[in-house]
């Protein structure tokens, strides 16, 4: 191609790329099942539109910062294969725990690729310590499990007893956090710079009460106890799930926040627990799983889903604050737009 | 020990799909909705490309994977899954090309932007230059038949390979070749008619 028609478009390209950034789109998931619905309602009927909406938001998120890139283009080359290394590691934990509870276990093959935006090592190094520091913790929590000797059958039990009396109305002083998990998680949950590493401040109570968990659980060294590791756990509650036991894959995965603290192992089983309850179209343990995400993954990777179901799921009365301190907790959430309508009417 | 030393590494992202189209196509609606998370950020991009319009991209893009779970039952893995919703996406720009504006609006259209362009002349902004050649170019890009345009597209402005590009337009690769090389002698001749190519660039 001769040059000056190569440089309209380069000039092409990039104004695209630019105003596609830019964008951020608004219709998710439940708008393209709601499309399908009309264009086949024998496909796709009222009862997967129905499933659909049940799902938390898939949105996609840009999370690229090309400032930030700009900046890390001098980065320090030192850390390069570090940051390359702990995001590869955490994107590999992420990817095993996305296919966990559908198909078959994962098999052998190279790290997870990106399947979108490039990723880009400004937005990564800000997270390396955490990341790094995240994965030695966990791998510390390992070492001490394997030397503890393996929980009974009934703490599994157990746990879901207190969970269900719990979710039954009363509250119960024990260390079994509940791990509901988004039944879709967006592209940032996969994404470092949605972890706590972000510049916003810690966000305030908002006005659907948040539960803190008990200072027992709530210490970031998970304790010692006797069992399995954490990782034995997550592929027993795989296999549970693989083999229909959802009933046992719930317990595991509750055995696994309870003693995970606040490990990356802990915050994937609540993953998994959100979409457990989804799937029970329970929508008041996932409430009560999201509250108590929140009170122990504040910033974590799902928060961003867990604040803005909270507000969905607000009465008419309390929406319109629970999306104000929404927008000011995640001034750059995927669900901006959605809280800022609900801003209109208020103001 | 041994587990934290020697990971067990993630799972093929393509089993990993193939995977979730199987339980898609058993209805699986949280599949579908992985399938629409993990393919949205590149189908975006892609139909960004096709219509010069993020705006109109979006619409386009929920239309596409609309369809395509519709019809995910007709998926048969021989291609790639994310190869057969750039296909459907493909088909659904053609539908909203035809839609389109007709060749005398857009020629009027050329015609006003060339007259404000010569008003901002000089203009440093070398994003707003950027902008307004893109609007430029994607105008003359709908005077051409639609087999020129999208050679052209995915060729120099997606920057795909003339294999790729002979994959996503279901064509040979010489095929592909000889498109986007008459795409480009009536693009040049256009801008040179309007006055946006001096005599020396046609």
């Amino acid at each position: 191609m001769t040059d000056v028609l190569e440089q309209w478009c380069q000039d092409s390209r990039g104004a695209i790329e630019r105003k596609a950034e830019a964008l951020v789109p608004t219709a998710d998931f439940s708008d393209v099942m709601r499309r399908a619905h009309a264009l086949a309602p024998d496909v796709v009927d009222a009862a997967k539109l129905e499933e659909a909406r049940e799902l938390a938001p898939v949105v996609d998120i840009r999370s690229s910062n090309p400032v930030g890139e700009a900046e890390a283009g001098t980065s320090d080359l030192a850390l390069a294969g570090f940051v390359t290394d702990a995001r590869e590691a955490v994107q590999r934990k992420v990817d095993e725990r996305r296919l966990a509870p559908i198909g078959e276990a994962p098999t052998p093959g190279v790290a997870s690729a990106d399947s979108g935006s490039p990723r880009r090592a400004a937005g990564w190094t800000a997270a390396v310590v955490l990341l790094a520091a995240g994965v030695f913790a966990w791998v510390s929590v390992d070492v001490q499990s394997l030397l503890a000797p393996t929980p009974s059958a009934a703490d599994a039990e157990q746990a879901l007893l207190l969970e269900d009396r719990a979710g039954s109305g009363g509250r119960v002083e024990s260390a079994g956090p509940r791990d509901p998990a988004p039944a879709s998680r967006p592209r940032a949950a996969r994404d470092a710079q949605t972890t706590t590493t972000t510049g916003d401040p810690e966000p305030e109570a908002i006005a659907i009460t948040i539960e803190p968990e008990p200072a027992a659980a709530s210490s970031k060294e998970p304790r010692r106890r006797a069992g399995p590791s954490l990782a034995e756990l997550a592929d027993r509650a795989e296999a549970q799930w693989r083999a229909k036991d959802l009933k046992g894959a719930t317990a595991t995965l509750r055995t696994i926040v309870r003693r995970g603290g606040r490990s990356s192992a802990a915050e994937m089983a609540y993953a998994d627990l959100f979409t457990l309850a989804s799937q029970r179209s329970d929508r008041g343990a996932r409430q009560r799983l999201w509250r108590k995400y929140l009170g122990k993954f504040p910033r974590g990777r799902f928060a961003d889903d867990a604040r803005a179901g909270l507000c969905r799921a607000a009465g008419s009365g309390s929406a319109a604050a629970c999306w104000s301190k929404y927008l000011r907790d995640f001034p750059k959430g995927s669900f901006r737009t959605e809280a800022e309508r609900h801003q209109g009417g208020a103001h | 020990m041994a587990q934290a030393a020697n990971p067990s590494p993630a799972p093929d992202p393509a089993s990993t799909t193939a995977m979730l189209v199987s339980r898609a196509q058993d209805g699986d609606v949280g599949a579908w909705s992985r399938l629409y998370q993990d393919s949205f950020d590149g189908l975006f991009k892609h139909v960004c490309f096709l219509t010069g319009d993020p705006l109109v991209a979006e619409d386009l893009v929920q239309e596409a994977f609309a369809r395509a779970f519709t019809s995910i039952q007709r998926f048969d893995g021989r291609a790639g899954f994310n190869s057969w919703i750039r296909g459907i996406a493909l088909n659904v720009v053609r539908m909203h090309w035809r839609r389109a504006q007709t060749t005398e609006r857009v020629h009027e259209n050329l015609t006003r932007m060339r007259s404000i362009t010569a008003q901002g002349a000089g203009d440093p902004d070398r994003a707003h230059q950027q902008e307004v050649r893109m609007q430029v170019l994607y105008e003359v890009l709908r005077t051409l038949p639609e087999h020129l345009r999208e050679a052209f597209i995915l060729r120099d402005i997606e920057g795909l390979t003339v294999g790729e590009a002979a994959v996503e337009l279901g064509i040979t690769a010489n095929n592909v070749a000889v498109r986007a090389s008459r795409a480009r002698a009536k693009i040049k001749e256009e801008l040179s008619r309007l006055g946006w190519l001096g005599q020396g660039d046609a």
